[in-house]
């Protein structure tokens, strides 16, 4: 679709929120997470041309999304940043100016990465497990069971 | 989804939502921020990278995607694909051919050193850095990323063609007639339901089982196995067989022949939960620890804790032959893998690491995870009697009455795939590598491939088209036919001796049959179009094919309910659809995706499952009659409420519907209930 910085900003307006709270159970870190959202955001832009309708427009910057924050992790020695979490979770858990919810962040900790991205495009993009399976070229059967236990895990933590 | 789950998701919506947002990311600053951006040579540049790039099969194959994969699914929202999806199509310039680099050896390789292993697992780690680069190079190609890296990683190859233990479908053991003969024998002292399994002869775990007087339920904390007594269809809880706090249990076997129960868990991995420490070092200890604890149950009331086994990896499925189990978990090496330290990066079995020479490489030249298989006799459960690691970037296994085919699928960076596969042969708990082989596509599920008098039979998807092939004892294709039902994919498939049946969709459901009697010239002889699409197949007789799948409506193409169909299969050229029978407002079923959820059995003239509708689940029971078809007998709410699926389990005349820790009886004489229990 063809689409200018207003109209671009309008479908933003709908969903930004969401962006940034999936960006925030993905990224963990409230910097990373604002990144990965104006990336994702000039990903998205740039790449307008290749929409083709507004109502898909959701689904569509949440797979960008999703995928940027994988690349993020790369680009972060997701190695490393693994090693340390541990360390630097503890202190986040400390700070008083929470900036996500400490068992949410201790529940999206338990999970794969790609539980995590389930998880997220469940709750904060609202897909079922069909077009969450198309999105990350799984099976949505895969996308299910690995939903039930992803949830499974969390429920531990949330209660 | 079921409510637990729908409640956690509710929960992390609530807890997030007064998140407080940066203020660059507002509304107008991003508004702002891209007009900036507009003005700069970067966008300029890559717009017209953008308008270099040739697109049209991509958007073609776009249209295609919405047809099938939106239509079905979702039919109100037109346009709700996805960018990878779309992207994942029609470029053929990147086919798998040029990079993926498949060994065409006959022969399982096995490492010669824990160095070699190491090697595959860097070669892996450089590949993933290579896209890496690629992708930093060229922003706008964002979306196409997606494609491949997700093809590629560990976290999702070959997830295609499942997973997880409860995705492969199929099969009881109603299949032909010497399978239902051999059932015949069992049921002859006891009437009573066996899991649903992909392979007779061959036991799977689940989590609810009987031996024909007790019940044996996985309670919904995960943690204990809950022993019912249902004499006189009274049923009262006597026992019950529990894990440590740190572990959780995944599903279990009963073995009422030999007196045993074996109960497969887990130990949690990653966060902060305590594990085992020879478990926890290095790039193997993220992956968790499988195990397997063997129970005597003499007397069922008083089970007696004989051994237990473990061995690094999530689980993933198991098998129980002949008196052993087959446990097979997965361990994705990710972090600090050390060369000359192997416990960094080799599977350990009951502490030990697996030797070289138990590792079977990979028919490509990287991997990152194993699939560790391994053996128990159950007369002797505190060791293995043997274990395999086979080195991959993630599979799944079929198990026929004598080999497991361990197959995985190599994904085109944007078009094509092809599926490796590994035959390791086992009998009485010894595993033996014989040989490995290829063929292009992918697989739905397990039903889809197949052994038959030594050859392997698979139906296969891939892009836009279908497949049949056969492969000899040695994995070479000896027969095919390809382009089958272009634009559709397949939903399900099973075969019955020297016969296939699979189901395509798109706007209907053609059920094809093939004859495979030649296997050097498999002939597709049927075609039957219907509308819908069935996802499970279970044979009903000798005559008969079940079909449990949605029924869709072709003005709207959305699916409006779960759909039986009974197709007469007495003649293979000329199968017919003999009953049809929709349940409005039921919107799924977990059957779909879950085959241990039907209860099937067509001796006793039964067939029942969970369905999902506004008021939550409800069991259905039906019989099928010659004149009538299908006839409803039960449609009963659930009242348990657990995380897992539920289970119809019958003990001579009665069913017990179990789910969470409710557990509901109902008479087969009259329907009514008789009785319910609460754990």
């Amino acid at each position: 679709m063809r689409c200018d910085t207003k109209t671009f900003a309008q479908m933003y307006e709908t969903v930004y929120k969401d962006l940034y709270r999936f960006a925030l159970c993905m990224m963990r870190n409230p910097e990373d997470a604002e990144d990965a959202v104006s990336e994702a955001v000039v990903a998205a832009y740039e790449n307008i041309g290749k929409l083709r309708s507004e109502e898909a427009f959701k689904s569509w910057i949440f797979t960008i999304l999703s995928n940027t924050c994988r690349k993020k992790w790369r680009d972060t020695a997701r190695q490393e940043r693994r090693l340390e979490e541990g360390r630097v979770s503890e202190e986040r858990f400390e700070e008083p100016d929470l900036w996500l919810a400490v068992d949410v962040r201790k529940a999206f900790f338990l999970l794969e990465d790609e539980e995590q991205t389930i998880v997220g495009l469940s709750v904060f993009g609202g897909y079922n497990s069909q077009e969450i399976g198309e999105a990350l070229k799984l099976n949505p059967n895969t996308v299910r069971s690995k939903r039930s236990r992803a949830l499974q895990k969390m429920e531990c933590v949330l209660r | 989804m079921d409510k637990r789950e729908q409640d956690v998701l509710d929960q992390i919506r609530q807890k997030t939502a007064d998140v407080k947002m940066p203020e660059s990311l507002e509304p107008e600053n991003i508004q702002r921020m891209l007009e900036e951006k507009q003005s700069g040579d970067a966008f300029r540049q890559s717009q017209k990278r953008r308008w270099g790039v040739k697109q049209t099969g991509i958007l073609a194959a776009a249209c295609l995607v919405i047809v099938v994969g939106i239509a079905v699914w979702n039919g109100a929202e037109p346009g709700r694909e996805s960018v990878s999806t779309r992207n994942t199509k029609g470029d053929s310039e990147h086919g798998i051919g040029d990079q993926s680099g498949i060994s065409s050896s006959k022969t399982i390789a096995r490492a010669e050193s824990y160095e070699q292993v190491y090697d595959y697992y860097e070669a892996y780690q450089k590949q993933l850095e290579e896209e890496q680069m690629a992708y930093d190079m060229n922003a706008a190609e964002l979306s196409r990323e997606s494609a491949a890296s997700s093809s590629d990683g560990g976290e999702s190859a070959g997830s295609a063609s499942t997973k997880n233990a409860g995705e492969e479908f199929m099969i009881e053991n109603t299949v032909d007639a010497p399978a239902a003969t051999a059932e015949a024998g069992d049921m002859a002292a006891s009437d009573y339901s066996q899991t649903n399994v992909r392979q007779e002869g061959v036991d799977e775990a689940d989590i609810a089982k009987t031996d024909g007087r007790y019940l044996y339920v996985l309670e919904d904390n995960g943690r204990e196995i809950a022993i019912v007594d249902t004499r006189d269809q009274d049923m009262k809880k006597v026992a019950s067989v529990e894990v440590g706090e740190q572990e959780y249990i995944h599903e279990f076997y009963v073995v009422p022949d030999r007196k045993k129960m074996a109960v497969v868990c887990g130990q949690q991995g990653s966060g902060s939960m305590e594990v085992d420490p020879l478990y926890s070092r290095g790039g193997i200890g993220n992956s968790g620890v499988t195990e397997a604890v063997t129970y005597d149950i003499q007397d069922p009331e008083n089970p007696k804790e004989e051994g237990r086994v473990t061995q690094s990896g999530e689980y993933n499925s198991s098998r129980m032959a002949d008196g052993y189990l087959y446990l097979f978990s997965q361990v994705y090496l990710w972090g600090d893998v050390v060369l000359g330290e192997p416990r960094t990066y080799v599977p350990l079995i009951n502490g030990e690491p697996v030797s070289e020479k138990n590792i079977f490489l990979p028919q490509v030249n990287r991997a990152n995870m194993y699939e560790v298989i391994t053996t128990v006799d159950l007369e002797k459960p505190d060791k293995m009697k043997d274990s395999k690691a086979v080195f991959s970037k993630g599979g799944q296994a079929y198990v026929s009455n004598r080999n497991i085919y361990f197959y995985e699928t190599e994904w085109g960076n944007f078009s094509g795939c092809v599926t490796t596969v590994r035959k390791i042969a086992y009998k009485d708990g010894k595993l033996e590598a014989k040989a490995q082989g290829q063929f292009d596509g992918y697989l739905n599920d397990s039903f889809s491939i197949d052994e038959y008098e030594g050859n392997l039979r698979v139906v296969t998807t891939e892009d836009d088209t279908n497949s049949v092939y056969v492969l000899d004892e040695e994995l070479e294709t000896i027969g095919s036919i390809e382009n089958l039902a272009e634009d559709e994919r397949i939903y399900s498939a099973r075969f019955m001796g020297d016969t296939g049946y699979f189901v395509t969709f798109r706007e209907t459901d053609p059920l094809f049959s093939v004859d495979l009697s030649d296997p050097k010239n498999p002939k597709i002889v049927g075609e039957l179009k219907i509308p819908g699409f069935s996802d499970y197949l279970h044979f009903y007789g000798n005559n008969r094919l079940l079909g449990i799948g949605m029924n869709v409506d072709e003005k709207t193409m959305t699916t409006d309910g779960v759909k039986i169909t009974m197709f007469d299969i007495s003649d293979k050229t000329d199968v017919k659809e003999e009953d049809t029978y929709v349940l409005k407002n039921v919107y799924s079923t977990d059957v779909s995706y879950d085959y241990k959820a039907a209860l099937v059995d067509w001796e006793k003239n039964l067939i029942g499952f969970a369905g999902y509708t506004q008021g939550g689940q409800r069991y259905f029971l039906f019989e099928y009659d010659d004149e009538k078809g299908f006839v409803c007998n039960l449609e009963e709410d659930i009242n348990g409420n657990g995380m897992r699926n539920s289970r119809g389990i019958y003990i001579e005349e009665t069913l017990y519907v179990i789910q969470g820790n409710i557990i509901e009886a109902y008479s087969l004489k009259d329907y009514q209930k008789v009785d319910d229990l609460i754990l």
